[in-house]
């Protein structure tokens, strides 16, 4: 009895702050109103901001899903002594929080030789940071369910070079586990508010910058920005768990905040 | 009164019944085996004697004391479970120490205990050591002195071999006759393993879908089935299933097989003439049939299977696989192919009414 | 025989094919190590380094000496007492629910709620300021329906804000709890019910069970668990960021500014700062990773 209201408590109180931003946004004088979504659709910013995201978001999940996969196979295959400075490597920027990754970027590179600050290079090439853990954590998982040795030695064993047995037997045992990760990349670079407001402000803004400053000028709209911002989280989550069958990392979550 | 006695016991999960009127009484001092496949309620009647499951009806009584109501850790049963059930923060030596320390006992003698049951498990110098430093067999043996360690009025072992590996599952279960009737402990064992429960039962209890099938020592239930499901899952069986002819023999695939001496069935029915791989003789043809007074057939020598002390032989008779076991001695060559001649005693054999059933003759 | 006998001309070959293999080797790690370097080893390299210089050139503690300034010694304060409140909350409350899903009643709802933490626990960062400030905010419906039930105003009778910093506490718990629920859930599931039943055949009731056995078994990975949600909470920027409005004195908002600001810009403190917020996170960090150590030990 006293857990189930444990539990209840639990869901009332993670509910009840989307209850008001709903209302906020669907409510207008009493009446139900889709206005202030609807206004999305007529704004060009909220469109070209939206487009930087899902770039940024595109270009993070290919360089940080193929970068990681290929040197955990990499290691996995003929490097294995150095597979425990993989694992601290790739677990590093846990310790780093957005605020001083940014920190010590800006300071490096917003003068020559590599001017990159205001560019979306940049913030492409910090989110890949945030995506190491978990994409490390994906492919390491799926290498060790498929017992990727195993199958890669029978692949040799039957002819095939590195490169084939990497992307013709590695790559496609490993899909769930890329998969998620390449999710978990996403949601990350869509919600991220923090590097994108150092590392390139209005130079290249983002959708969440974009909501944050709405939010000051007309908040219904902004909230309603906000709620899409909850939609693709929900949705984002709900595929990897779909894809993984499983909790994924949840430490993704730490790069949003 | 026997020391321990279950009394028609029932329970149900949700819709499905676990156990369907189980009685049984145990001797102080028998290591009974409850035997059969899962779900077929020896797990469910071991937890019932426990104290973990309350049965729907019926009763358990200890030394004619009426055990319902009586919470598990006041019936002082020591248990064994199947694997991994060792305190994981506790060393072998605290955890044997367990129990003795709840009934604070003083430490002096909690820790000669301990000492005494390591020795008596084989394990003098594992007494530090975490269960995760453990094989698996030596955990089980911590278990072991765990559970003795109460000096348990009954002991319970729930498939405590179940989970090793083949040659340490059978030096611990001679360990576990061995100190059984060291200490004359009463133990209740459940196994789905046969092999287990003949070699270290004084009796075993057959069960199946919640039932009791047969109990007897283990000579008997092996010998003597009296249920085609004891006979099946005991041992492989050769099942000659055929129609009781008005001289009282059996008409099997055109062949007229007499029935063991005693066996009372009525002319016209369905009967199966039940007979073990090892009760069989073998002679490759090349001369006349067998005579006497033993039952005999012709058939097809299939394969051959060399299991050490026996060769396994399957033989094609009239379209049915028989398994026959022959020495395994002697290296005699069988020629796959071959001509050969069954014949057997028929007091070897038993009668099984009719069945349905008509599974193949090998297990 | 001296050693020149003994080389033959394959030796020369095999050591070339053994260099040219780790060469090879080398290779395929070089994206990643160049990657790493470069985003990721250098940035906080550049951080310490530049804490570590004093303004004139050279080597000193100067940043550090002012980082320890009364504003920034409070700023260190105030962020400990909250990722320190938010994560005990989290962890106790977000137990409770892990328990009840994993051992307890609520077994058979393990994966809805498992789902939805999996979804909240993303929840965060500016969208959630703004749904606790459309809740809890000064018209927010709670806000209103509280004062037209109790006709007791939170803002004006009682002095809440949302912008304070039990409103940050309300909002940390928000992505705390979710988050203790995935992490508690495993360890609750691995409680084994053999361990509780071999307790009570030994004569050992509930209580005497959970002294000995169940609080020691849970203990490791849920104080790991409450490390990584004081970590999770210390790090933090956007959330606090966008309900502070820089009245709250937090660290992470304290580095912001510095390195954000035109007037405030003092790269110099900002890293001394950020050395003291790296050296805070790594510590609880060491702290999950020894407890995880120790609770995979024992679970299998």
């Amino acid at each position: 009895m006293i857990q189930r209201l444990v539990v209840a408590l639990f869901f009332l109180y993670l509910l009840l702050p989307l209850s008001g931003i709903l209302g906020f946004t669907l409510l207008d004088g009493g009446r139900l109103t889709l206005a202030h979504y609807r206004q999305s659709l007529g704004d060009g910013e909220f469109g070209a901001y939206m487009a930087h995201s899902l770039v940024l978001a595109a270009g993070t999940v290919v360089l940080g899903v193929s970068l990681m996969t290929f040197t955990t196979f990499w290691v996995h295959t003929r490097a294995r002594a150095l597979k425990p400075l993989l694992e601290l490597t790739a677990f590093l920027p846990f310790v780093v929080p957005a605020v001083t990754l940014a920190l010590g970027l800006i300071q490096l590179y917003s003068h020559p030789p590599l001017a990159l600050t205001g560019t979306a290079a940049l913030l492409v090439l910090a989110y890949t940071v945030l995506t190491l853990p978990f994409a490390y954590r994906a492919v390491e998982n799926g290498l060790a369910a498929v017992d990727s040795r195993t199958l890669s030695e029978a692949a040799q064993s039957l002819g095939a070079g590195w490169w084939r047995r990497f992307l013709t037997v590695i790559v496609p045992n490993l899909w769930p586990g890329i998969t998620s990760a390449a999710l978990l990349g996403f949601a990350l670079v869509m919600g991220e508010f923090t590097l994108a407001l150092f590392l390139v402000g209005s130079a290249y803004e983002t959708y969440p910058l974009y909501l944050n400053q709405v939010w000051r000028t007309d908040p219904k709209y902004g909230a309603a920005l906000a709620v899409l911002s909850f939609l693709i989280t929900w949705a984002s989550s709900v595929a990897i768990l779909w894809a993984s069958r499983r909790a994924p990392g949840q430490m993704q979550g730490a790069a949003l905040r | 009164m026997a020391f321990l006695e279950l009394e028609g016991l029932c329970k149900t999960f949700g819709h499905a019944a676990a156990l369907s009127d189980v009685t049984l009484s145990v001797e102080r001092g028998e290591l009974v085996s409850l035997l059969g496949p899962s779900g077929c309620g020896k797990t469910t009647t071991l937890r019932i004697v426990a104290g973990f499951e309350t049965p729907d009806r019926g009763r358990v009584l200890l030394d004619g004391r009426d055990l319902t109501g009586v919470s598990p850790e006041r019936r002082g049963f020591g248990m064994v479970f199947q694997q991994y059930s060792l305190f994981p923060n506790m060393t072998a030596a605290q955890n044997i120490g367990y129990g003795l320390r709840v009934a604070r006992r003083p430490s002096q003698e909690v820790r000669r205990r301990v000492g005494e049951l390591l020795e008596l498990i084989g394990l003098p110098d594992a007494g530090g050591r975490y269960p995760h430093q453990l094989s698996g067999g030596m955990q089980q043996r911590v278990a072991l002195a765990r559970a003795l360690a109460i000096e348990p009025r009954i002991l319970l072992l729930d498939e405590p071999l179940s989970a090793l590996d083949a040659k340490v599952r059978v030096t611990l279960r001679n360990e576990i006759r061995r100190i059984q009737t060291r200490l004359g402990i009463t133990a209740l064992y459940v196994t789905h393993d046969q092999e287990e429960a003949l070699s270290l039962s004084d009796r075993v209890v057959v069960m199946s879908r919640g039932r009791i099938e047969q109990v007897g020592p283990p000579e008997e239930v092996y010998g003597e089935p009296k249920t085609e499901f004891t006979a099946s899952f005991i041992g492989s069986m050769n099942r000659l299933a055929g129609v009781v002819g008005a001289d009282g023999t059996l008409a099997y695939r055109g062949r007229t097989l007499r029935l063991p001496p005693g066996a009372a069935v009525p002319a016209g029915r369905a009967a199966t003439l039940v007979v073990r791989p090892e009760a069989i003789t073998l002679t490759v043809d090349g001369g006349p049939p067998p005579c006497g007074r033993a039952n005999v057939l012709a058939g097809t020598l299939v394969t051959r299977t060399f299991l050490g002390p026996v060769v396994r032989l399957i033989v094609d008779v009239e379209g049915e696989y028989l398994s026959v076991d022959v020495s395994g001695a002697g290296r005699r060559a069988y020629p796959q192919g071959g001509r050969v001649w069954l014949s057997f005693d028929p007091g070897a054999a038993i009668v099984m009414g009719p069945s349905a059933a008509t599974e193949d003759g090998g297990s | 025989m001296n050693t020149v006998a003994i080389r033959r001309p394959g030796m020369h070959a095999a050591r070339r094919g053994q260099v040219m293999r780790l060469f090879g080797t080398a290779a395929g790690l070089a994206p990643f190590a160049v990657f790493v370097t470069l985003f990721l080893i250098l940035p906080v390299a550049q951080m310490v380094a530049g804490a570590f210089a004093s303004p004139g050139g050279g080597a000193g503690l100067d940043n550090f000496r002012r980082a320890l300034a009364p504003q920034y010694l409070e700023a260190f304060r105030t962020s400990v007492a909250l990722s320190v409140e938010t994560a005990l909350v989290g962890a106790v409350a977000g137990t409770a629910v892990a328990y009840a899903v994993a051992q307890g009643e609520l077994r058979h709802r393990r994966t809805l709620v498992i789902t939805f933490c999996t979804v909240t626990s993303n929840f965060a960062g500016v969208p959630l300021a703004f749904a606790f400030i459309t809740t809890l905010g000064v018209v927010g419906w709670v806000t209103v329906a509280f004062q037209a039930v109790f006709h007791v105003s939170l803002y004006n009778d009682l002095g809440f804000t949302i912008y304070s910093y039990l409103g940050l506490v309300l909002v940390y718990t928000y992505f705390q709890l979710p988050l203790m629920v995935l992490l508690a859930v495993p360890a609750c599931a691995a409680l084994r019910r053999e361990w509780q039943e071999a307790a009570r055949n030994l004569g050992a009731g509930a209580w005497r069970f959970w002294r000995d056995i169940g609080v020691p078994v849970l203990a490791p990975p849920l104080i790991g668990a409450t490390a990584l949600l004081f970590a999770n909470a210390f790090g933090a920027y956007a959330t606090a960021y966008s309900l502070s409005s820089g009245a709250i004195n937090l660290v992470p908002l304290r580095i912001g500014t510095l390195i954000n600001g035109d007037v405030s810009f003092d790269a110099g403190l900002a890293n001394a700062l950020g050395v003291g917020m790296t050296v805070v996170i790594a510590a609880a960090i060491l702290v999950y990773q020894a407890a995880n150590r120790r609770a995979r030990r024992w679970m299998r």
